[in-house]
Formats: C-alpha cells, structure tokens, sequence
C-alpha cells in the first residue's frame, strides 16, 4: 500500500518543468547555490556598476524633468520670483494652485512694502477671502494649502522674520489642525517646516525630530513618472504659461492675488457645479465619518507657546473657525467624527480664556448663515459666506477701536513663556452643553443663527455680530440648498487686488461670486 | 518600512548592507551573521518595538524549547511532552493574537452574549514566524538540529527577508548556508542576481499589482457595501484580485529572495508560475510553496501515515482506505492552511473548497479515470482557484456568496434585487489590465526562469527551466543591464502612496 501524495507525484522526484517541493527529509541544500557562482558569461560588477548608473541618471532626469516643467511646485528660486512680484503688487498667473504656496507667501512677506493691519492665517478655506471683505483696512490673506499647526508657528515665523505682525492677526483653527504627524496623508506642510524650527528655537521648543520631517513624499512625488508626464503634457498644451499679470481672469489659469486669495480660470470655474460639489462634499463625508479628528498634545502645547508670544506682543488675535458645508455638517452631526470636532472647538476656546483672544466663526455654517450653494466641496466656501465670517471679525470691540487692545489678563512676558506656561488642561473629548460649544450656535429647529457671543471674557459688554437678513433668511432653511451660486457680480479689479499692500478703502464691499471652484491643490 | 518604499531602497538596504560587508571585513562570516540577525529585528522593531518585543520574546522561548528537546533526545518521552508544550505554547500565542475575536463572535453567536471585541495589536509576520519555529521544534525532536547557537537561530526565525511574509524556510536550508562559510561577502554575482530578481518583484508589486488593485477594491468593497453586480463585473472584479494577489505576493517573494541572494543565504521559491498549472495539484506545487511544503511535511504527512496505519490493520476497503489515507487527511490539512491565513469562516471555506477540490483530484487519480483535455483541466483549475480567491478575498460569506452566486448564475438565476444600484467599473480598462497582465502569467516566463543561468533559489532548478525561458534569459550583459534599469526606474517611479503587501496581514 503507498501513500497518496498530497500535491506531489513523487515527493523525491523532479517533474520535468517543475521546480522541487520536497519535505523536509529529503531537502539537501545546494552549496553551488551558496557559494560563489562560477562566471556564466558578462560580467556581474560591470553589470551592477551599470544599472546603477542608469537608474540614478534615469531619477536624476525625472527629479529635472518635474522642476522644468512644474516650476512653482518643485523649484525655490520660481517660488521667490512669485512671491516677489506679489509683494510688488503683481498677481500671478498659475496653472493651478499646485504651487510651494509657504515658500511664496515667505517670499511675498519679505518683499512686502508696509505692515499690513490685519493677516489671516489658515488653510485653503480662506482662498477666496479677498481683500473687500475687510473694508477700511488692509488686510493680507497669508492662508497656505493645508495647514496644520507647525504651519501656523511657521508663518508667524515669516511673519516676525520680515517685521510683519500686525495688530490683527486672525489664525485660523481647522478640524485636523492638530493631527498627530504620524495620522497624516498629505506632504504639503513639509516645505514649512524649516520656519517652524525657526519659530519652535524662538518658544524654546523641542522640534519634531528630523527623521519624522523628512519630507520623502515631496522626493517621492518628484520621482513619479505619471507626474512628470503629467507635468510635460500640460507645459507642451498650455496655450499661456506662469506668469505675473493684471487681469481679472484667465481662461485656463488660475491667479494668485497680491491680497493673498485666488481667483479660479474660467475652466476651473465652470466645473464647479453643485452636483460635484455634492458629490466631493459625500466623498469627504464618508472619509470622514468614522476619522475624528485628533489632538497632538505637542501640537497643543507649541500652539499655547506660541500663543503666549503673541499675546506679550499685544497683538490682538482673533481665532476664526471655518464653516463646513451645510450638506457635510448634517451628515456628520450624528457621526463620530463630530465629537472630535467638538474636542477642538472646546481647544480653541481654551486657547482664546487663556490668552484673552476673541474667537469668531464657526464650523457650524448655519450659524454663520452660509448654505449649500456657496460651496465648491465640503469646506470651501465662496466670498459671501466668508463675507459672514469677516463681518464678525469688523465687529469686535478691539477691531472697531482699531487699536491694540492690550488683554485685560496681563500678558505673559516671551521670556516666560519659554520657561513654561501651567500646561494647558487636555481638551475634552465631548463636548458637554454649553460649556464647550461653539462660539457660534444655531437654532437646532429653525437653523437660524442664535446670538453671537463671539467675544473673548475679557469683553463681556462686546455687542453680538449680527448676520444681514438675507444671510440669516438663507439660514433658515433646515435642509441644505443645492441651488446653484448666484451669478458672479461684477466687480472692479481695484478690489482685489493690491491687497497686502497698505490701501485706501475704497467703496462699499461687493462680494464677489467667483464660482463654486474647487481646491484642487492636489493632483 | 516595506520592501517597496525609497526609505528601504534608498535608506535601509544599502546601509545593511554595507554593515554586512563592514561586519565581515572585521570578524568574517560569523560577524555578518550577527550584524544581519541585529539588523533583522531592528526592521521588524520599526513597526512597533513591542512587536519586536512579542518577536524577540518567541524566539527566545523557542530557542531555549529546542535546547532543551534536544537535550532530552535520549528520553524520548520526555522530549515529545516538551515538543507538545513548545507547539501549544505557540499555537496558543498564535491564536491568542490572532484568533482571539474569531472566537469571542463565535461564542456570541453561540450563546448570544455580546461580549466586546478585544483591541490586539497582531505582530507583523506572526503566521510565518511561529510556524518556521515549530518546524524548527518538530525537526529538534527528530534529531535533524545539530544545535545552531543562539545567534544563528535569531537569524534563522527573523531573517529580514522573510520575516513578514516568507517565504517559510526549513531549518537547515538555513542553518546549513550560515556552515562553514569560505567565500566573499561581497559577490558582484550574487549582487546582480539578487538586484536582478529584486527589481522585477518590484515592478511587479509597484506597477502590476497596485495598478489592478483598483478593480478589485472597487467590486469586493462595493458588493460587501450592498452594491449589487451583474456576471461579468463579478468575474472581471474576481480574476482582478486574483492578478493582484499573485502579482503582489509573488513580487514580495521575488524581492525576498533577491534580498536573500545578495546576503548570501539564499531562500526557497514560493511561487513558479501556477497559472500555468492544469490541475488543482498542480497549483498547488507552483502557489506558496513553502506554505504547501510545511503543511505536506508536518501536517498532511503524519495524518495520511496514521490513517494508513489504521487502514492496514483494519482492512478497509478502497473507498474507506482512499478516504482515511487521503481525503480526510487533505480535508483536514486544508482546514488548517485555510485558517492558518486569518481569524475568519471565509478562510475555513476557502481551505475547504481546496480541500475538497484536491480529494476529488486525488480520487480522480485513485480510479484512473480518462484525463481531462489539457484546455479544459487549465479552466476546471483556474475555475476552482478564482472562486476560492472570492471567499479568500470577501469580507464576509455574505459578500462571497454573493459574487459566486452573479458569477456562476451567468445572469440566468434573477438574484434578489439590492437597494443600491448595480456596481459599475470601468470595464474597457479592467478587461484590457486582464489581457494583459494575463498575457505575461501565461505567455512569459517566471522570474525564476528567467534568471535561470544564475539560479536565484536554493531548491533546485528544474531541468526545463532554461527551455521555458526562451530568448527571456538574463545574464549580467550591457543589453540586460540596460533593459533591468528600465524596469527599475518604472518601478522606483511608481511608487506612490505606499500600501502594504496583502500578506503581511497573515
């Protein structure tokens, strides 16, 4: 009687074509294989010297070949020349909005002539906060492409390097501000790094550690041939090239306003629709439902330091946060997504009793009266909705003054704070009641805003900002509208541009409707 | 740190490298191994040092078991109640890391109770490591070990290559090699080869496998998410996961082994091209082979010789005699490789339809029925082999069934209606990413083929090897060099957001 193999014809046996699979006993270990092989024509070092050389040669030319042909994403000297011509006052054409945007906002505040009154940190949300939104001061929208809080030490970095602070300064605080390094999927924030080491040296901060900063994604990136045939493609159709400009609008470029916003070509802007924004604000949404976002205690911790520098400078910081779509807001609402939202409202407000700094905005867009239609995704929302948010903004007692407001709590001098505040209490998880909710309520029932109590404690008589009627009419409506934007109005190109720069006010602010036009700051 | 990220190609590999030349420049091969066996749990710890705390800890425990078989071996008793408190002792660990919420549903279903799942964090590899480790055990207590030293046997169970996904290498094929060791570290041979072999895995990982992935995704998530799907979107999405899985595990073991080649030890095949095959046998010779061979030795082996046994003293008949010595013994062996790959009935029923499929081949043999046309053995395989992929790939028995039921019904069974719509993909590209890759599973060699002049394996190469090749044959020419840095550099610029390999969750 034998043995039925279980896949083997003949365990001990080769069968022609087929590699051995023997058991264990019958194994015997080729020492041909181990030892070094005798030569079977070429020759292995040549060989190994060659291939070598021609791939190191093949990724040096791609590494080339994206910096030729994406410029403003990949190469530092383009990146100062755009930033320069909108410190002069300039625009500048882009491709899309795939561009270093810290180096050139680094550069541009260099080149910048006068300190402008009032600069907005924050992320992509802002892009199309122009400068008529804050009519009678000059404002300068210095938002980056998803920030997070190494980004804002970085920028107040810039900021201080080039004498920049202003008596206002409005720092934005996104949902995934404060996700650890190690939760992130997205390399953007890498090119800012070097001036948060700059600013964490000034706290007397220990920076995140080089290996985790090391930005492989970028070098990745710049190693991918899909990128750089896509890079090649769009250079050798392009009908314009990058460059700086005056006019209002392209048809297939993007712009960078001299302001710091953006206006999208007429290409971008027609692909806007409300049904992709639907469809991009359900993506996100489902992406997000079940990622709360999470809070780096180190991240915490820098942004106290940080806050506390402010503070002793007597600058006047307003924390802003930024309203989702309402279509995302409500699908989230019930997720658990929402709790980490909560988390950092509670944060932000425990920054702003801290240092004495008002908060303003919200992520609840009925609060701020802002509707579906005014959006080209899940968080980006067009000029009339962050209309709502500067409104608050003009609104606060020590914006009106138009002075510094020194805060009642006395400032913490730098000097201490880089000895070490009392650690800030860990924000809590849920929010409970009142005590942790939004600067910015609404109406659960009617979605109209309630009061606005968007002012820090140390002004407890502030009067509330009120939203226009037709804001809180639009506000109204429980369910989320997808009507489409309203048409663009037109407006005069001394608007928006030359922002930054210290301006005259100029008429009544016109919000201008670009279009429900997309982020697309990754490919 | 997977084998395909710039921080491993570019960071990891050339420094251990050099450290392993540098080791052996200073205290010959006995250093390089030591360096190797350092730097294989330092890669293993980049995941989690508690991971490699679980894995240093294993292997320390099994060390001083098989010191302490071999030092019973003239107590037979005694070291076989060792060896059995040694297997236990890992397969408790292994079930308790992997199979721990496996059974906490299985008892909440069986009694109602709704006891929480437990939050494990499941080491890397634990599958492979565990099992190399009871060959090892098993192998101690038939006097096969000559006692390793402990450095050596680190080296051994978390050899950098292999430590993830394996290939599950024997005992001695690697104990042997690390033997009296008189050549170079450095071998420009074995660098090629192994370089070589490296890049075409790769290639395969990077721009095959993660370029189908897609489809794959996109019916197997859509159809568990309550989609439904017509016959021909369940095949095309099918026959995609079963592309991308062989491509990205036969690429993972193609890097492995190359990775083996330029550190001198060489590492068994796991794979040689078992799309080819025309029986269920058959696939199974070409598909994880090391997984086939370990099961063969310590599993089905041992239950088809006591099943033998007990057939020669009871007399059975044929039948009785094919069943004990074979049927059951395969039923039971897959059983186990089934379960062996995750904590889950689908992988109980994909170990079972191969179980199944595998007797029916045996028995088909057994009576000496006609052979199957060689066209219609390759379909009746390849048949098999996707559908077993369905429920190996599926989140649940629900989603498998499902896709089998579209697959096979060809639309002429109305399934119940889905209240989500019927799930769409992008058939024109799926279907030519099939022909395609198709194309080089069954028209182009294997890796190993076309390495074939420099034999990267230490399992012997088949006599065929070089014919089946044909003009595809690689040497360390200019031409070959130039053509390898293509595949290369494609590969090295594919690399996009890195993803894992599918078997380093086993």
């Amino acid at each position: 009687m034998t043995l039925p193999p279980l896949v083997q014809d003949q365990p001990t046996a080769h069968r022609a074509g087929e590699p051995t699979v023997v058991s264990a006993p019958d194994h015997a270990v080729s020492r041909a294989a181990i030892e070094q092989q005798p030569s079977r024509g070429g020759c292995p070092t040549c060989y190994v010297a060659l291939v070598l050389v021609l791939i190191g040669s093949s990724l040096f030319a791609m590494w080339s070949g994206n910096r030729i042909f994406a410029p403003e994403m990949y190469d530092s000297a383009t990146s100062t020349v755009i930033g320069e011509t909108l410190g002069s006052g300039q625009s500048y054409a882009v491709f899309d909005l795939n561009v270093n945007i810290r180096e050139i906002r680094n550069a541009q505040l260099a080149r910048m002539p006068a300190k402008p009154d009032v600069i907005l940190l924050g992320a992509s949300h802002w892009q199309e906060a122009h400068v008529d939104l804050l009519a009678g001061r000059s404002f300068f929208n210095a938002h980056i492409h998803r920030d997070y809080y190494e980004d804002i030490l970085g920028m107040v970095e810039m900021l201080v390097r080039h004498d920049k602070l202003p008596r206002h300064l409005m720092i934005a605080i996104r949902d995934n501000q404060f996700l650890p390094i190690g939760e992130r999927t997205d390399h953007l924030w890498l090119p800012g790094i070097p001036f948060y080491r700059e600013m964490s040296k000034r706290l007397g901060l220990m920076p995140h550690s080089p290996v985790d900063t090391l930005p492989v994604a970028r070098w990745r990136e710049r190693l991918s041939l899909q990128m750089l045939y896509g890079n090649a493609a769009r250079w050798y159709k392009a009908k314009e090239h990058p460059h700086p400009t005056q006019d209002d609008q392209f048809d297939r470029l993007d712009i960078l306003l001299s302001g710091g916003s953006i206006v999208w070509s007429q290409r971008h802007a027609a692909s806007y629709t409300a049904e992709r924004s639907l469809q991009t604000t359900l993506a996100h949404v489902n992406a997000r439902r079940n990622s709360p976002p999470t809070i780096d205690p180190i991240g915490v911790e820098a942004i106290d330091r940080l806050f506390g520098f402010l503070a002793a400078r007597g600058i006047h910081v307003v924390l802003v946060h930024p309203p989702f779509n309402p279509v995302a807001y409500d699908a989230l609402k019930t997720e658990r997504y929402m709790e980490g939202l909560r988390s950092v409202e509670a944060l932000t407000r425990q920054f702003a009793d801290r240092h004495g700094f008002d908060v303003i905005g919200s992520f609840d867009p009925y609060a701020l009266g802002c509707h579906a239609a005014m959006y080209i995704d899940a968080e980006h929302a067009n000029p009339e909705c962050l209309a709502n948010v500067f409104n608050q903004f003009s609104q606060l007692p020590r914006s009106l003054s138009d002075q510094t407001v020194m805060t009642s709590k006395p400032s913490t001098p730098v000097e201490e704070t880089a000895v070490g505040l009392d650690p800030l209490p860990p924000p809590p998880l849920h929010s409970e009641g009142s005590a942790t909710a939004p600067p910015v309520a609404s109406d659960s029932a009617t979605g109209a805003p309630i009061v606005t109590e968007t002012v820090s404690q140390t002004s407890p008589t502030a009067p509330t900002a009120e939203p226009p009627a037709s804001q809180i009419a639009g506000s109204t409506s429980a369910s989320p509208s997808l009507a489409p934007a309203p048409p663009p109005t037109s407006q005069p190109r001394h608007a928006r541009k030359g922002a930054g720069q210290v301006r005259a006010p100029t008429a009544p602010r016109t919000t201008r409707v670009l279009s429900t036009a997309p982020v697309a700051v990754r490919r | 740190m997977v084998f395909h990220s710039y921080a491993f190609i570019f960071g990891a590999l050339p420094a251990c490298y050099l450290g392993f030349l540098l080791a052996h420049r200073l205290g010959g091969w006995q250093a390089a191994f030591a360096f190797l066996a350092v730097a294989s749990v330092a890669f293993y710890a980049q995941w989690a040092v508690t991971l490699a705390a679980v894995l240093m800890a294993s292997v320390i425990a099994n060390y001083l078991a098989g010191e302490m078989i071999m030092r019973l071996s003239n107590t037979p008793r005694a070291a076989g109640v060792a060896l059995i408190a040694a297997i236990c002792a890992n397969i408790g660990a292994l079930g308790y890391f992997k199979y721990t919420n496996f059974f906490i549903e299985i008892a909440n279903q069986v009694a109602g109770s709704s006891i929480p799942h437990v939050f494990l964090l499941v080491p890397i590899g634990v599958s492979f490591f565990t099992f190399i480790q009871i060959g090892y055990l098993i192998e101690a207590y038939n006097g096969q070990v000559e006692g390793p030293g402990f450095v050596r046997y680190v080296l051994f169970a978390t050899f950098l290559p292999c430590v993830t996904a394996g290939p599950l290498v024997l005992q001695r094929e690697m104990f042997d090699q690390m033997k009296n060791r008189t050549d170079r570290a450095f071998d420009a041979t074995r660098l090629a080869t192994g370089g070589t072999l490296f890049a075409i895995g790769l290639f395969k990982k990077v721009v095959l496998a993660d370029a189908i992935a897609p489809f794959a995704t996109t019916v197997f998530d859509g159809v568990a998410a309550g989609h439904g799907i017509a016959p021909v979107t369940a095949w095309v999405g099918s026959i995609c996961y079963a592309l991308q899985l062989y491509f990205d595990f036969s690429g993972y073991s193609d890097m492995a082994i190359g990775l083996g080649c330029i550190f001198g030890l060489m590492l068994p095949l796991n794979f040689y091209s078992p799309f080819k095959a025309t029986s269920i046998a058959e696939f199974w010779r070409r598909w994880h082979m090391t997984m086939t061979r370990f099961f063969t030795t310590y599993v089905y082996t041992p239950l088809a010789m006591r099943g033998m046994r007990g057939a020669m003293a009871r007399g059975y008949g044929p039948g009785a005699r094919f069943f004990v010595t074979a049927g059951l013994p395969v039923m039971a062996t897959f059983f186990v490789a089934g379960i062996w790959h995750g904590a889950g009935w689908t992988f109980v029923v994909y170990g079972l339809i191969h179980g199944t499929a595998i007797a029916i081949n045996l028995a088909w043999r057994e009576m000496g029925l006609p052979k199957i046309p060689t066209v219609l053995a390759w379909g009746l395989t390849m048949a098999v082999v996707v559908s077993g992929l369905v429920v190996f790939r599926a989140a649940n028995l629900s989603t498998a069934g499902t896709l089998l039921a579209s697959m096979w019904s060809m639309g002429l069974i109305a399934l119940p209606p889905t209240e989500a719509a019927l799930l769409a993909i992008d058939m024109k590209t799926a279907g030519s990413m099939i022909v395609v890759l198709g194309s080089i599973l069954l028209l182009m060699p294997n890796s190993q083929q076309i390495l074939h002049t420099y034999w990267p394996s230490i399992d012997s190469k088949p006599e065929s090897a070089g014919a089946q090749a044909g003009l595809v044959v690689w040497k360390p020419t200019l031409a070959r060099s130039i053509s390898i840095a293509a595949v290369a550099v494609v590969a090295l610029a594919s690399i996009g957001s890195t993803t894992t390999f599918l078997y380093y969750q086993f």
